[in-house]
């Protein structure tokens, strides 16, 4: 072969060979496709956003490990919003100016509604798992929910209450998610011919027990309902058992953490959470997650962990539905797709992008959260 | 075809090359060098910064926990809540944003911070960071704070538990000389918990959202030479240097840089190399490139320009060698092409004469010569096409050679030609050419493609033959053959070939007859088998003979058995050919002789019973002279006999008289010799011979035959050479020839007898077709009577033909002469003229061999002996005689008078007999089975026969039949004591 033959063969491979290489990085580099998540993490009850970011991210990676959408890897970019109107705003400005089309957030109904107009407005699909109000509900809008709407949890406790046979029931409103906690109330007064006793509190606020505690008992409640954080919640509970109470203590899934426990201790045994999540061991799915979670974060499977993770797979199935990822195609993809299979069972969202889900009425049993069925 | 590069080109496209691959590999090496240097510099600055940090957070951690023990063990009061407030309010002035808080045995809180007094009381039994037992907790929100903390524990001596929760951003002014571009370029410095929790960030966010980083970093590989790790992190690779805080296990300090950013530094440094050694290769690879340009290149081109010149212009004269600008090799070039020229112009020269040679060659072959291309067409033919077939070469060249050809060979033609084309090699083959006048030529066309010096086919090149005279040669040569045929198989003399193993090829009707077989029976058989063993090893010896190239004879004889057993006798002439194989063949011509050998056996006979009766008849002649000569002697012994008888004893005559007596014997001995000589019956057997000795011997016998009035004169060349001739014969002819001058010469004459040697030429031999020219000795026997006739001339060697009376001959003499005379391959003429006499001249071969035929014997002294001797003879006297002569000689003698009485004493006596002396003619039983007897009882006996006539048995009869010596009567004494000598001596 002479030089010049042999000079041509290897340019003409070393051709090929970048090409073919550049190629190859080209197909490997695909776009990714980014979701936004908007939580509070820094702010009270924080920790429960740990759990919803946990659950968020190994969802992500399970889903990109098993090729992405469609070679496109999902990239889920993570905001604290604080649980401050500020800070809402500055992660939800954040996530749309990076150019997501879908955001999940945020985890409290006051948050998700001081979201919705901005992000909605944005031309930004909004997607939570963690919204009860029904102030979102029944709308032909960009907002999406796996989580039901407090006409069904108004129906839910009301039904409990009778169950239970109480007749008087007292309500600790924790004030810093408004729009869930008299929400919540509103609904289930449509659904209980006691009475109930509202009591305001602020969890973002140096709480009186002394003066929240007897106003709640002040009607010597059979029960005593409690719309609030987590922390408040257990702290409340063992004000008012402290304080001699011994009637049934309802609280709602927004006590539905680990921190239940923690910061109720005993206080807390017994207590009943209505909620749509069955994130106990009952859940046949409960185990393969749980230990993923816990390899993984270290941290055990909660109801906002697998509410996260659901989410997660739900957008992902929408978003393989899509020819191009803007939030009214993946508005259309979730529309469209008559039921998802979920680690919670199977979903389906109506016209108005709501969820109608099974509510159980899980107790808090030797520290542990158990299911007890669900409420008819 | 392939581009062809000039070498300034190659050496700069090569040089090119090089210089890329070199400054390219250059620049790799360094680079990766560079890297590696920079990776190791990065190492060191990571390892050095995170070991520094790990040291500045350990300290501080044990500086506060030390602080914070002193405090316990420093603090006042028995309470647990009073200690705690203490200890809170010595921190406060410390200015540490840790918050304190106690913890009661029940779990509760039982001391806080005024402004968290609401928590008072609360159960925290359940939470992992009040309970556990680890000093340090995970990182968790502070339910008080709601800040990023972690939880210490100390226990106090009240039983009360103290709990520190540490706000994280302490870590944040230790690690602010840390931070981006402090220490290392880009790199970003964290702790993570051991679950992956951000511990310290210098994006306060993750700190205060407690982000698990930890999760985040994928594909970490295990440290490399420096210690440095790679990971992944927001899919972009990092490299990482990780170290566990000394004072709290499970907490990792990491410091990680972009890949992205060492690549940055080594393409910086790349660049730079990339300057420099392109400078410093590009100077180098530019120099050299001059400098092969100036030493290769350009010297190259001169040659080329040189040669190229010189080729244009078909020179043959020398480059000058400073072209080649002093490179060796371009001057060794230089060299072998002035070299190559020279030789070039010898090999052109030779070739110009070659191609004249050829062409002259072509040009005047007898056969025509031509070229066709590939199309089929004539390009080329030589003047003897022309010639042959009278077309006009101009009228034939360009055209196809199928229009030339006859109808009927085109096809076929054209076939050939195109499987010529293919690569078929075909055959010479005959067609016939159309000729001007429309007639026809016969030719045999040998053709054979033609190839370019690319090995490409060019056409087909041939000879053209006029195969007409060839096929009238054929059929001649057919008919020929058939007439030899013919001539052969009808032959009267058996004709066979047969291979080198003389096995027959083939016979001919007359040799099959001769045989018995039929030719099939005889085919493939060796010739020997039908033979018999002797006549099987003379052809064997024959063969091999001439086979080794020896002298054989062309004819010889030998028997042949038939197939019915019977025997024929053969006479042979065979000669070896080379058949068109080159295989010997044999062709013979076998005669039966058999008639004829019986024919020449049967006239031999006749002829020696005629040699015989002649010879009688001479003998008859020559006995009345001789008679008459023993009348004479005998006379002379009778008369001195009784002389001596008479005259007493005491005589002084005796010895005298005794004397002639003995001169008597020995002239009648000699009589009796020449007598028996001449009449003994003689065998062929012809030996050296001097005429002159044989003549002079016979005339003296003639002497006594012929009468006194004819003179004899011998002239004989006393030069004369030897003769191969039978003594015994010739002396019959010498005979013959003289009684016919004797019978010339009634009246007396002369009778001459010459002898000389002479040489017989070709033209002499021409006239007289029986001679061959070469040496001759010439015998001539010239009488002065009467002469011859010339009628009867013609006729003097015809049998029976005689011009004497009846009575006085038989007319066979010369008859036999002549054929004495041809059986040794002589010649006689004879030239007479009536009155003047006639001379008959002999002619006979001279032989080359120059050895006398006869031996004389050396005389001796003769010797006697001691020895018993047994002496048998029937003749008294010669008995008597011989018994004194041995006795006088010493022997001691026995006496027999006949064979049986001879045959009694060797029985009885036998050991004392030393030798006996037998004579052969005795009464009775007869030397020769006296002979016998006597070997049979002792063979080793020593037998002396004596015989005064051997004609019932040749001496040598008598040797083989055992005696040891043989002794003619009479004989003298010497002679007998010699005899008994020798056969005493053996």
């Amino acid at each position: 072969m002479t030089a010049k033959v042999g000079i041509r063969t290897v340019f003409a491979l070393s051709l090929i060979a970048v090409s073919l290489i550049w190629l190859g990085t080209c197909s490997a580099r695909k776009e990714p496709i980014r979701i936004g998540l908007a939580i509070n993490l820094s702010g009270r009850g924080g920790t429960a956003g740990e759990y919803i970011r946990s659950g968020s991210m190994l969802a992500v990676e399970e889903i990109n490990e098993q090729g992405g959408i469609h070679g496109h890897p999902l990239e889920l970019i993570i905001r604290d919003d604080g649980d401050t109107a500020a800070g809402i705003l500055a992660a939800d400005t954040e996530l749309i100016d990076m150019g997501v089309p879908l955001i999940i957030g945020h985890d409290y109904s006051e948050s998700t509604l001081a979201a919705y107009p901005y992000v909605t407005g944005e031309g930004v699909l909004l997607f939570t798992p963690f919204t009860g109000t029904t102030r979102l509900s029944d709308r032909d809008d960009l907002f999406f929910r796996t989580s039901v709407d407090n006409r069904a949890y108004g129906r839910a406790l009301g039904r409990l209450l009778f169950q239970r046979g109480v007749g008087r029931a007292s309500c600790l409103l924790d004030m810093s998610n408004p729009s869930f906690v008299q929400d919540y109330l509103a609904e289930t007064l449509n659904n209980y011919d006691g009475s109930i006793t509202p009591v305001q509190c602020h969890s973002k606020q140096v709480i009186n027990w002394e003066e929240v505690v007897p106003a709640l008992l002040a009607a010597d409640p059979q029960a005593i309902v409690l719309l609030s954080e987590v922390t408040v919640t257990g702290i409340a509970a063992q004000k008012l058992r402290e304080s001699g109470f011994e009637g049934d203590l309802i609280a709602t899934l927004w006590a539905q953490t680990p921190d239940l426990v923690r910061y109720g201790g005993k206080a807390v045994e017994d207590l009943t959470i209505i909620t749509f999540i069955d994130s106990t061991e009952q859940n046949p799915k409960h185990d393969e997650l749980a230990g993923k979670l816990l390899a993984a974060f270290n941290e055990p499977l909660t109801a906002r962990s697998i509410r996260s993770y659901e989410a997660i797979y739900v957008i992902a199935e929408a978003l393989e539905q899509c020819e191009d990822f803007t939030a009214n195609e993946i508005k259309r993809a979730l529309l469209e797709i008559p039921r998802f299979e979920t680690v919670m069972g199977s979903l389906s969202f109506n016209e108005f992008g709501d969820v109608a889900r099974p509510i159980y009425a899980i107790r808090v049993r030797d520290g542990r959260f158990f299911n007890a069925g669900e409420i008819h | 075809m392939r581009r062809i590069r000039s070498l300034k080109s190659s050496i700069r496209i090569t040089v090119a090359v090089i210089g890329f691959i070199l400054y390219f590999a250059a620049v790799l090496a360094t680079a990766s060098v560079s890297a590696r240097r920079l990776k190791r510099d990065y190492a060191l600055s990571m390892i050095g910064a995170v070991k520094t940090f790990d040291a500045l957070v350990s300290d501080r951690l044990q500086e506060s926990e030390a602080l914070l023990e002193r405090l316990i063990a420093e603090a006042p009061g028995d309470e647990g809540r009073e200690i705690i407030d203490w200890i809170r309010n010595q921190f406060d002035l410390l200015g540490s944003p840790d918050l304190f808080y106690g913890i009661d045995e029940l779990g509760r809180i039982s001391s806080i911070e005024d402004q968290y007094d609401q928590y008072l009381g609360l159960d925290l039994s359940h939470i992992e960071h009040v309970t556990e037992d680890s000093p340090v907790s995970d990182v968790h929100q502070s339910l008080f704070s709601l800040k990023p903390v972690v939880s210490l524990r100390y226990p106090l001596p009240t039983g009360d538990l103290l709990v520190q929760e540490k706000d994280l951003r302490w870590i944040i002014p230790l690690a602010r000389n840390f931070d981006r571009n402090e220490i290392v370029d880009n790199g970003q410095l964290f702790i993570l918990a051991n679950n992956g929790t951000v511990v310290y960030h210098a994006d306060s966010s993750l700190m205060n959202s407690r982000h698990n980083l930890g999760f985040e970093l994928k594909e970490f590989s295990d440290p490399d030479a420096y210690g440095l790790q790679n990971l992944t992190y927001h899919d972009k690779r990092y490299i990482a240097c990780q170290e566990t805080l000394e004072v709290l296990e499970g907490w990792q300090v990491y410091l990680i840089v972009p890949v992205r950013v060492l690549y940055e530094h080594v393409q910086e440094i790349g660049v730079q190399l990339i300057v420099v050694l392109a400078v410093i290769l590009g100077g180098s690879i530019g120099l050299l490139h001059l400098w092969l340009l100036r030493k290769l290149s350009l010297p190259a081109g001169r040659i080329v320009s040189s040669v190229s010149d010189r080729a244009g212009r078909t020179l043959f004269d020398p480059i000058p060698l400073d072209v080649a600008a002093g490179t060796k090799e371009l001057v060794l070039i230089v060299e072998a092409y002035n070299s190559l020229q020279d030789r070039l112009k010898l090999a052109t020269e030779t070739l110009r004469e070659s191609e004249e040679r050829y062409r002259i060659l072509v040009e005047t072959l007898t056969d025509a010569v031509f070229k066709i291309d590939t199309e089929g067409n004539f390009t080329y033919l030589n003047p003897i096409f022309s010639k042959m077939t009278g077309w006009p070469i101009k009228d034939v060249v360009g055209h196809p050679f199928s229009a030339f050809l006859a109808p009927e060979y085109r096809q076929s033609t054209t076939d050939r030609f195109r499987r010529g084309l293919e690569g078929d090699v075909i055959p010479p083959y005959e067609v016939d050419f159309l000729l001007p006048d429309g007639g026809r030529l016969s030719v045999e066309l040998n053709v054979t493609t033609m190839f370019g010096s690319d090995g490409r086919t060019i056409g087909r090149i041939g000879v053209a033959r006029d195969v007409g005279p060839r096929k009238e040669a054929d059929r001649a040569l057919r008919e020929s053959e058939e007439r030899f045929r013919s001539v052969v198989e009808h032959s009267h003399d058996g004709i066979m070939i047969v291979d080198d193993a003389f096995r027959f090829l083939y016979v001919n009707e007359q040799l099959s007859t001769m045989l018995g077989y039929e030719p099939e029976e005889i085919i493939g058989h060796e010739f020997g088998d039908f033979l018999d063993e002797g006549s099987r090893q003379l052809v064997s010896r024959r063969y091999q003979d001439r086979q080794k190239g020896h002298d054989v004879p062309s004819r010889y004889e030998f028997d042949i058995v038939r197939k019915d057993g019977t025997r024929r006798q053969v006479e042979i002439s065979s000669t070896i050919i080379t058949d068109q194989s080159g295989r010997a063949r044999t062709v013979a011509q076998l005669l039966d002789i058999t008639d004829r050998k019986r024919i020449e056996q049967e006239k031999h006979r006749l002829e020696t019973q005629l040699i015989q009766a002649q010879k009688l008849e001479a003998v008859g002649l020559l006995a009345g002279g001789i008679a008459h000569d023993f009348n004479n002697l005998l006379q002379v012994v009778r008369g001195y006999t009784e002389l001596l008888l008479v005259g007493g004893e005491g005589e002084s005559d005796s010895p005298h008289d005794l004397q002639e007596i003995l001169k008597a014997t020995n002239r009648a001995t000699e009589l009796t010799q020449q007598l028996l000589t001449f009449s003994r019956k003689i065998e062929s057997k012809p030996a050296l011979v001097n005429l002159n000795q044989h003549l002079q011997d016979t005339t003296k016998l003639l002497e006594r035959t012929l009468p006194k009035m004819i003179e004899i004169k011998l002239i004989l060349d006393q030069e004369l050479p030897l003769i191969q001739v039978d003594p015994g014969q010739f002396e019959q002819v010498f005979l013959n020839l003289a009684v016919n001058a004797r019978d010339a010469m009634r009246t007396g004459g002369t009778l001459t007898v010459r002898t000389e040697q002479v040489y017989l030429n070709v033209e002499f031999c021409k006239e007289h077709l029986e001679m061959t020219p070469g040496p001759y000795v010439l015998l001539s026997v010239s009488d002065t009577g009467q002469g011859i006739a010339p009628e009867d001339l013609r006729r003097v060697f015809e049998p029976f033909f005689s011009t004497k009376e009846v009575g006085e001959g038989t007319g066979l003499g010369l008859a036999m002469v002549y054929g004495i005379i041809r059986n040794h391959d002589g010649y006689i003429t004879c030239v007479s003229e009536r009155g003047c006499g006639s001379t008959f001249k002999v002619y006979l071969p001279v032989t080359r061999t120059t050895r006398q035929s006869r031996q004389k014997r050396e005389e001796v002294p003769v010797k006697g002996g001691s020895e018993t001797i047994l002496l048998v003879d029937d003749e008294p006297s010669v008995r008597d005689l011989a018994q004194k002569i041995l006795q006088r000689s010493g022997y001691r003698v026995r006496t027999a008078e006949s064979g049986e009485k001879a045959l009694e004493i060797f029985q009885g006596e036998g050991e004392e007999v030393d030798m006996v002396i037998l004579d052969m003619i005795m009464p009775g039983m007869g030397g020769s089975r006296c002979l016998q007897e006597m070997l049979q009882i002792e063979p080793n006996t020593k037998v002396l026969v004596t015989s005064g006539f051997s004609g019932n048995g040749s001496a040598n009869g008598t040797l083989e039949a055992g005696a040891r010596g043989f002794l003619n009567k009479p004989y003298e004494i010497k002679q007998m004591l010699r005899a008994v000598r020798d056969v005493l001596d053996t």
